[in-house]
Formats: structure tokens, sequence, C-alpha cells
């Protein structure tokens, strides 16, 4: 038995790998400050004995210095993802000096540190699948879309320094694309969460630019096995592993899928242009390469769309209604 | 506050000794930070008396230090920052460009300063297009490369950068600086491959080369820095804009050191010795060719570098032998 400290624990990856750390006979802390975590993402750990949550910032270096000091490992899933509509300044202040404490304690009380990362540092990389050695395309520096992916390759850079300086022991993911139940209802969540909703109420589903850009979808079921798959795993220290789903489909195939599983009759469908964001810069396509993840840690995703979707579908559906009714 | 005060960080650093002497010549009030951790005190202490000109020994992570230097200025040239984690401890680097350029914003915000960022080439990474513009790809190598943690250090620090004007309409501007060199540069490995170049020839030593020596880098002169720069100050044009500041020559490194080797008229054939990337830092990754586009500079600011490299690095072969107590062509 492992006790784990989960950072960003309200929030979508954070809630769903508390839940099935404790289903394995864990014992978890849980840390958010609900800035975009939910705590009803919690409602299934918090009455359990081998769970406590605290409120408060990864930014407090007492705190986290206190509750790391107590675990021996710790999951930091906290972040603040790509600036839309505001400016970038908390994207990447919470996400550098927040892994910087982080990483800091996890250091000084030899805790093992697993991160999350992002696809997004591969950014415009034409090169797909990406591997955990491609290039990372960065736009121009004008484009605030790629302050998220540079405050991650920040991070990673901490990993690697924090490693040679004071021994850390850490490994890096990077995920691709994300769902499920608990995910967030807004972009931040992602296009399929916006998809569904907005099928669910009978909405337009927006694509932008004109759809054909492609990403990987991978089911929260699999990127919490990939988590799992670090723990105590010495063949996971000091690395980095892609963990995703390797299918690749189009923004507008996505849209389609959901519309036909959750929409009614014909799909409605509309093509916004990326200038409503201002400058912005797409990426085309998106696909990991997981043969590390597969050799190392033995990973394989498992929940294609065609099943996860449903699940996710069903559950914001209720999700949904309840707001609908607490709104009443 | 006089847009005519202009604080400089790193003042005691190649180009920020550079810029404060030629601000100060041009009638402005400078005041300068620097913690000499690189920084050289040799490098100002002739600008020590002058009325114009104040200095304040100082991190650029200390807040009192960094808001003592940016008082009564009404513009900041954030020049102090750590490079080549290849010789040290890339946290350093990490700390000191991000940390450090994060303190010198809030302060320049608190002073009502608008801000400018001295970046650099290193920000185009691997990215090997036959001219680089401030809107071509930035191309990291891995993360397990600290060669990369200068770049995304870098990224990061003109990610802030923009980030503030976002939040708090800072004037900023952006500088990116393409492989300075000239009188006052570092003499070591830290002022880049030329000037360890210089050394070695003047002394009859090997000349260092990584990889095939094929690789092809764009030099600027000091002075031509320091001209982009004060463009970059007084031109108003320059207000939220990233701009490439370099010169117009580029050559590869193994022609560099052939005409170093001549210009230190050294009488024996060009020695060279070829160094591996295996023996650097694990996962090192070279460029194979970094050449500046400043057709924006050109125009939108009217900068046009004037220093040939041939007579150029004359010059800086000369004050080089004279810093060194040798002399080029004799032993």
């Amino acid at each position: 038995m492992n006790r784990i400290l989960i950072t960003g624990a309200a929030g979508f990856i954070g809630s769903n790998l508390a839940e099935a750390l404790i289903a394995e006979g864990h014992s978890v802390v849980g840390l958010d400050n609900l800035s975009q975590g939910d705590l009803r993402n919690l409602a299934a750990c918090q009455n359990h004995e081998r769970f406590s949550f605290h409120k408060g910032d990864i930014r407090d270096a007492t705190l986290m210095d206190e509750l790391i000091s107590g675990v021996d490992t710790v999951y930091h899933m906290a972040a603040f993802k790509i600036p839309r509509y505001s400016s970038a300044l908390d994207t990447l202040r919470v996400n550098t000096h927040g892994t910087r404490v982080v990483l800091d304690a996890a250091a000084r009380h030899d805790v093992h540190a697993i991160i999350a990362s992002t696809s997004d540092c591969y950014g415009r990389n034409p090169a797909v699948p990406f591997h955990e050695q491609s290039d990372m395309w960065m736009g121009a520096s004008s484009v605030k879309r790629w302050a998220y992916a540079v405050s991650k390759m920040f991070d990673e850079h901490l990993c690697y320094a924090l490693r040679e300086h004071s021994k850390l022991r850490f490994t890096i993911i990077r995920f691709f694309g994300g769902y499920g139940p608990h995910q967030n209802l807004t972009w931040w969540g992602g296009p399929q969460s916006v998809f569904i909703g907005a099928a669910l109420r009978d909405q337009e589903l927006e694509l932008h630019g004109d759809g054909q850009q492609t990403r990987s979808f991978t089911f929260i079921g699999d990127n919490v096995n990939g988590l799992m798959r670090c723990l105590n795993n010495d063949k996971a220290l000091g690395q980095a592993f892609n963990l995703g789903n390797t299918r690749e489909i189009t923004i507008e195939g996505l849209a389609r899928m959901i519309w036909r599983m959750a929409g009614v009759g014909e799909p409605k469908i509309k093509r916004i242009s990326y200038r409503t964001f201002g400058k912005y810069e797409d990426v085309m396509r998106r696909v990991p390469d997981i043969s590390k993840a597969r050799e190392l840690l033995g990973y394989e995703p498992r929940t294609d769309l065609e099943q996860g979707l449903p699940i996710t579908i069903d559950w914001q559906r209720r999700v949904m209604a309840e707001n609908a009714g607490g709104n009443a | 506050m006089s847009e005519r005060a202009v604080c400089i960080t790193g003042a005691a650093g190649f180009l920020g000794s550079s810029l404060a002497a030629r601000l100060l010549r041009d009638g402005y009030t400078v005041s300068g930070l620097d913690d000499f951790s690189h920084g050289d005190p040799s490098r100002i202490e002739h600008l020590a008396g002058h009325k114009n000109f104040r200095f304040i020994e100082g991190d650029v992570r200390n807040e009192t230090a960094v808001a003592e230097a940016v008082a009564g200025c009404g513009q900041v040239v954030h020049l102090a920052e750590l490079k080549i984690p290849r010789y040290g401890h890339a946290l350093d680097t990490l700390e000191v460009n991000a940390v450090g350029v994060e303190m010198v914003l809030d302060a320049a915000r608190k002073a009502g300063a608008a801000f400018v960022l001295g970046s650099t080439d290193e920000v185009y990474g691997k990215n090997a297009d036959a001219s680089l513009n401030e809107e071509s790809v930035l191309v990291m190598g891995r993360t397990d490369s600290s060669r990369w943690s200068l770049g995304v250090s870098k990224l990061m620090a003109e990610q802030l950068t923009l980030a503030f004007r976002d939040e708090y309409q800072l004037p900023v501007t952006i500088l990116r600086y393409f492989g300075l060199y000239g009188p006052g540069q570092a003499t070591d490995w830290t002022g880049g491959p030329q000037a360890v170049f210089v050394t070695n020839a003047l002394k009859n030593e090997a000349l260092p080369i990584h990889g095939d020596g094929l690789q092809i880098r764009t030099f600027t002169h000091i002075d031509d820095a320091v001209q982009g720069t004060v463009l970059a100050l007084e031109q108003p044009y320059a207000r939220d804009e990233i701009v490439n500041i370099a010169g117009r020559d580029h050559v590869n490194i193994l022609n560099l050191a052939y005409m170093v080797w001549r210009l230190s008229r050294n009488p024996a054939k060009p020695l060279l010795e070829f160094t591996p990337y295996s023996d650097f830092t694990p996962n090192y990754e070279d460029v194979s060719q970094r050449i500046a586009d400043i057709t924006k500079a050109r125009y939108l600011l009217g900068f046009d570098p004037r220093i040939p490299l041939e007579s150029g690095f004359s010059a800086t072969i000369e004050w080089q032998a004279k810093v060194l107590g040798l002399s080029p062509g004799g032993r």
C-alpha cells in the first residue's frame, strides 16, 4: 500500500485517479484550490477512510512541504491550460511556480513525482506519430496559445534539472486528449466535452477552421491505467512517456460520431473561423507513438471511442440534468 | 519620469556595458544592475564616475535590488541571463532566465516603465530554415537534453513578457540577438566559439571545433547590436514587437576559425581540434544553420548593421590580444 498525494485532485484526471488508487487499496491525499476543479468529482472518494482532501494552492510551499513529507508518491496533475479568453499569465505562473514548489518538496523528501505534461509540447511538428524524442515545434511567441506548451516544456526541464541538482525521482506523462466522466464541461475539457453538451441540447457543434485537423482521444480509464503503471516502477524513473489512444480521427469525424450517439436527427455542424480567437494557430495532426509506454510500462489503451463516448455521454447527461435541477 | 532614463539589468555583461556606455554618450541617464556572477566589474569601471550613471550590485531575483535599479527609469532593458547550461547547472539557467524576468517585469510595471527583453537566436532552436524571421517556428529538441534549457527558458521569458503586456498593458519589445562578438566579449566559452578561437589563435593553440564545423551561424558586432537596441528604445514602432537584431554576415564555424587564425597573423598553418558531440552532455544536439532575417528590423526600425565580419574581427583580435597580454603575430 502506498501513501499518495494527488494535486489537482478535484480535476478530471486527478479525481478519476483518486478513485482508482483507493480501489487498489492505497491511501490518497487530494489537494485542489478548486479554481477549476469541482468537489462533486470527488463524491465517490469523500467519505472513504483512506481519502482526505485539502483545499489549497500548489504554490503554497509550506503546505506542499507538509503534505509531501507524509507520502511516498505525488501525482502532480494540477495545471492551467491553454489561455483562450484571458491573458496567459495564470497559465505561465501556476504551471511553473506551482510545479517548482511540488518538485522541490518531492526532491527534499525523496518522493517519486509523476507529473502531467501534454501532447501540446510537440506543437506544430508535422512528423506524426510523435515519439518521446520528437522535436517540439512552438509557433510564434506572439500567439499566446503556445504559453501552455512552453510552460509544460519548462516544467519538464525543471524535472531533469532537479534530478541533476538534487536527485529528484520523477516521471513525465504527456497526455493526448483525455475524455470521460468528470471532464470539464467547457472548452477547457476539450472539443468532445463541448460537442456532447451541444448535441444533448440540440445545438450546433462548432468546428474551428475546416474541422479536418486530427487528434487522438484517450478514455480516462486508459490514462489512469498508464499513470498507475508508473507507481513503484523503477523503469519509469527519469522517463517521459506518451500516454494515449493511437487512433486518429478528424474533429469533424468526432463531431458526427457524437451527434449519432447523443443528438437527434441530422447533425447540426457549424464551421467557425479561427479569427474569432484573435491570433491563433492550430495543430493539424496529433497522434502518439506509445511504443515506449508499451515496452517499459506494459501499457495498452483498451477503451475505444465507441465504448468510451457512450459512458461519457451518459455521465454528462446526468450532470447537466443535475445542474438544471439545481438552477430551477 | 523620462524615457531617457534607462535601467539595464546585466549591466556588467558584454552587451549591457556596451549599451550603457553608448546611452551615457548620447545623454541618457543609466541605472545598471548586475550581480557579477558572470558580469565583469572591469567592464563598467570607466563608467563609475559618470554623473548620469548609477550602479546597483544585486541579483535579478532580488526584489529590493531590482526595485532600486528600476526606480526613476522610463525604460528597462533586461539583459541579465545565464547561458550555456552545458557548463553548469541547468537549474540556474531556468531560474535566472524565467524567475528573473518575472521579477524585472513586475518592477517595470510598478514603476510605469516600458520593458525591453533581450532574447536570443537560441529560441529558433533546431529550425534550420534558409533564414529565420520573427514568425518562424521555434523548434526545441527533446527535453532530456539540457542544451535546450536555455531556449526553453527564453521562450518562457518571451511568453511572460507578452503576458504582462496583455494583463497590465505594459509596453514591451522583444529583441532576439544573434551571435554577438566584439571588443568587450568574454574571452572563454561563455563568449561563444569565436572568443575561444581568438584566445587560442593568439596562444598558438588548436581551435576546438564541435562536430564537423559546417554548422552556420550569424555573427553580430557589438556596435551593431547596441545600435539596434537604441533604435528599439527610441523608435515607437518597436512597441509590442519581436525583432531580430543581427549582423549581415553568416559563416560556418570552420571558416570562422580560418578567418580568426589568419587575422591573428599566426604564421603557422591553422591548428584545429575536432570534438565529437558525444563528449558533451547526454543527448546533445547541434543546429546545422542559424541565419537571421533582419528585414523587419531594417524596415520597421531603420536598422542597418554596418560592420563587416573581417574588419569587426580584426579589431576584436587587437582588443583581445591586449586584454590577454598577447600580441598578434608575435610569440
